[in-house]
């Protein structure tokens, strides 16, 4: 582990728990075409307080993510596009979409920079 | 075996010794300085350590410097830079990097009545989460000694002096302690400013521990995950002070008592 970078970070506020919006993918539900995720194989993730670090051993590094960036990681399962994850949030946080989408798609990118995603499985 | 008509036999975080040096009063300094290091005959498995140079101050900071590095890195423990303290079996860790104050802060901190585990490392068990002391030579500048109101005098070594426990009228916890606090240090720029402490946050606390620690590459993911545990544990704190007694009495009556969730 080279180092335990604080990004990323996004910084609308969180109001409690973005897990209760998330509903699981039912029988029919098509995927969707650009999921984000799921998380590559292997990651250690822990979370404290709401907010995750994660280890990838494929790089030798670990990510802090904020209670926010936290929420995007836990919806990046692979069931979800970015418009979906956007939606997401907006509901949950109160705010208007277009407001949180240019964070939530710079959060997202910076989680497949560090290499989180398994871009096979997304494929 | 390492040179030397005397010979000293210790054992830090697992790792065993054998120092030889030519000179009693290195020798003898070694001996008092690494007291709660010192085995009654070495492990097979010693690295020697042969200590020369042109004085005692020479001899010393380089046998300090060496044995430090060596045992913090490979220790079998997670090791965090970092000043620890304990009082009733809780610890009280205060992560920093050098030159922030964790040895100044550690010294007063036992000069108020806490047990001296660490002016340098938390060393947590990846067993049990569970702090092993690591009470090495406490390392103070001159500015440190007045700061704290030191009595005796300390072993000159480069800049600093060394100093047991025991020197600044305090003993060293003995066997493992609980991690109940977790105290962020923020320096204030006027040393006559009141302390403050206030909560924190535990995912910034994690984040913390795991760029201060000296050895988590050997275990990286059991370092996040202990470092985690640990941290869900404990309290977390940020303390703001610009004098180091006045510091050590408040975190003396705020967390003496163990964590507070």
């Amino acid at each position: 582990m080279s180092q335990c970078s604080p990004s990323p970070r996004a910084t609308f506020r969180p109001r409690g728990t973005v897990a209760a919006l998330v509903t699981a993918p039912g029988a029919g539900r098509a995927m969707p075409a650009e999921p984000v995720g799921p998380p590559v194989a292997g990651l250690t993730a822990t979370e404290v307080d709401g907010c995750f670090h994660i280890f990838n051993p494929a790089t030798q590094r670990a990510v802090a993510l904020n209670a926010t960036a936290s929420d995007i990681w836990r919806l990046s399962t692979g069931e979800h596009d970015v418009a979906e994850i956007v939606a997401i949030l907006a509901r949950f946080y109160q705010v208007d979409g277009d407001t949180i989408e240019g964070e939530v798609r710079q959060v997202i990118d910076e989680l497949a920079g560090q290499g989180l995603f398994d871009v096979a499985a997304a494929n | 075996m390492p040179a030397g008509s005397h010979q000293i036999a210790l054992n830090l975080l697992g790792s065993a010794f054998l120092v030889g040096t030519d000179d009693p009063v290195t020798a003898a300094e070694i001996s008092r300085l690494w007291h709660p290091f010192l085995q009654t005959e070495a492990a097979e498995s010693a690295q020697a350590v042969t200590v020369d140079g042109a004085t005692t101050s020479d001899r010393l900071g380089q046998f300090a410097t060496t044995l430090n590095a060596t045992a913090l890195d490979a220790a079998p423990t997670l090791a965090i830079h970092a000043g620890v303290v304990a009082r009733h079996g809780v610890a009280i860790a205060m992560p920093a990097s050098s030159g922030v104050g964790k040895s100044t802060l550690t010294a007063a901190c036992i000069r108020r009545g806490f047990d001296y585990l660490s002016d340098e490392a938390l060393c947590l068990s990846y067993q049990d989460g569970s702090v092993v002391g690591y009470p090495r030579p406490i390392a103070l500048s001159a500015w440190s000694v007045t700061a704290v109101h030191a009595c005796a005098v300390g072993v000159p070594v480069g800049d600093e002096s060394l100093f047991t426990a025991d020197d600044l009228g305090a003993r060293n916890h003995l066997g493992a302690a609980r991690l109940g606090h977790v105290v962020m240090l923020d320096r204030a720029g006027d040393p006559r400013s009141a302390p403050s402490l206030t909560r924190a946050s535990r995912p910034d606390a994690v984040t913390l521990l795991l760029r201060l620690s000296f050895n988590h590459y050997r275990r990286p993911a059991d370092a996040v995950r202990l470092a985690a545990d640990v941290v869900r544990a404990a309290d977390v704190w940020r303390l703001r002070y610009g004098d180091p007694l006045d510091a050590a009495d408040l975190l003396c009556s705020k967390l003496a008592d163990g964590p507070q969730t």
